[in-house]
């Protein structure tokens, strides 16, 4: 495809990958998954907090985004358009994983090892301790700038609790880190 | 001079990578379900049309009974006592048959919409395994003492759970879109 649109003197920018998508090209969907799947998932693993979730995040994420990519107006840029996308996905995809395993599981989750021995993973390796809602507040607003008004709106809950959860989260890293 | 934790933090929050790698690679599973249609809206209240009705239907066996059981209590210290055990094994035959002619609808429908079994199933299915047992011990109990009210409560719980289990389980994902967890 890249090749293609060479010969045809274009970039394939997001936008160009969306318009050929929407026609039904799977190969420039494919394009679109390899330029922000590694994206995706980082933002699906430390919202959900285990690999496994976080990769069914990631499937459901694209599948539904190759659905509505007819939505997509092009007024904003397609990556914020699909981070957006992406933090609901999760959201109902953690609420329904917790629901549904919920009725035959205790519910006292430990935490899967990241194995990643760099530094650089130091903090997802620390955030997967987390408590869930602590955990979520803080991957939104520290990691993904989110302003707590928007993490209330999207979470359903107070500004004061985000905030709460917010530093709560902050402790217990700080506490947590050697 | 050593950071404090606070600083410490923030310098691991900066330095957290924008982008992590899954184990596995995940555009073959992708690339199967995209071609699956998606359930529409109406497909949804096609569902919950089917649930409420499996409830209406519960709730109508449920109110039905309710006035033989009374009758049968006051036939019980009767000489007819044996007459309204009849009518209450009949009566447990009827609502077992109209359960089980509910749930093989939604095992027909469960196939039409091309379920198929995964490894989420295996917990449900565990649960509708000892749930349809515990049924059956409940009904061998109900048939030798048919005017016991607590084992009739049982009995008509354990069914509703078994109908909301199925309705669960066609929510499922197909296999094919969850080999990798």
């Amino acid at each position: 495809l890249n090749a293609q649109l060479s010969e045809q003197g274009l970039t394939a920018t997001d936008k160009r990958l969306v318009a050929l998508a929407c026609e039904g090209s799977k190969a420039a969907f494919k394009q679109l998954y390899l330029r922000h799947y590694q994206r995706v998932y980082a933002l699906s693993l430390r919202l959900s907090g285990q690999s496994s979730l976080a990769e069914e995040i990631t499937q459901d994420c694209f599948v539904r985004l190759w659905h509505k990519l007819p939505l997509y107006r092009g007024d904003s840029q397609f990556s914020t358009w699909l981070h957006s996308l992406c933090v609901n996905q999760a959201l109902n995809s953690i609420n329904n994983h917790k629901k549904f395993w919920a009725r035959f599981l205790p519910m006292d989750q430990h935490p899967e090892p990241l194995h990643h021995d760099d530094q650089e993973y130091e903090l997802d390796g620390l955030i997967l301790r987390l408590p869930e809602r602590a955990r979520i507040v803080f991957v939104l607003a520290a990691i993904e700038g989110y302003r707590h008004q928007e993490i209330a709106n999207l979470l359903g809950i107070s500004v004061g609790t985000s905030k709460a959860q917010y530093h709560r989260a902050r402790q217990l890293l700080q506490e947590m880190s050697p | 001079m050593n950071p404090s934790p606070e600083q410490r933090l923030q310098a691991l929050i900066d330095k957290a990578p924008r982008q992590l790698t899954p184990a596995q690679p995940l555009w073959d599973k992708i690339e199967k379900r995209l071609d699956v249609p998606q359930p529409s809206k109406n497909h949804h209240w096609h569902q919950w049309a089917i649930a409420c009705s499996l409830l209406l239907a519960l709730l109508f066996s449920y109110r039905f009974w309710l006035p033989e059981t009374k009758e049968m209590t006051e036939l019980a210290e009767s000489p007819s006592q044996a007459l309204a055990q009849d009518d209450l094994q009949t009566l447990l035959s009827q609502i077992d048959a109209e359960h089980k002619r509910q749930v093989s609808a939604l095992e027909i429908q469960a196939h039409s919409v091309s379920w198929k079994h995964s490894q989420y199933g295996t917990p449900l299915e565990a649960g509708l395994r000892e749930l349809r047992e515990a049924a059956q011990q409940i009904y061998r109990s109900l048939q030798t003492n048919p005017t016991d009210k607590h084992l009739w409560e049982i009995w008509l719980w354990v069914q509703k759970r078994e109908l909301e289990l199925l309705l669960q389980k066609q929510k499922l994902p197909q296999e094919t879109d969850i080999q990798t967890i």
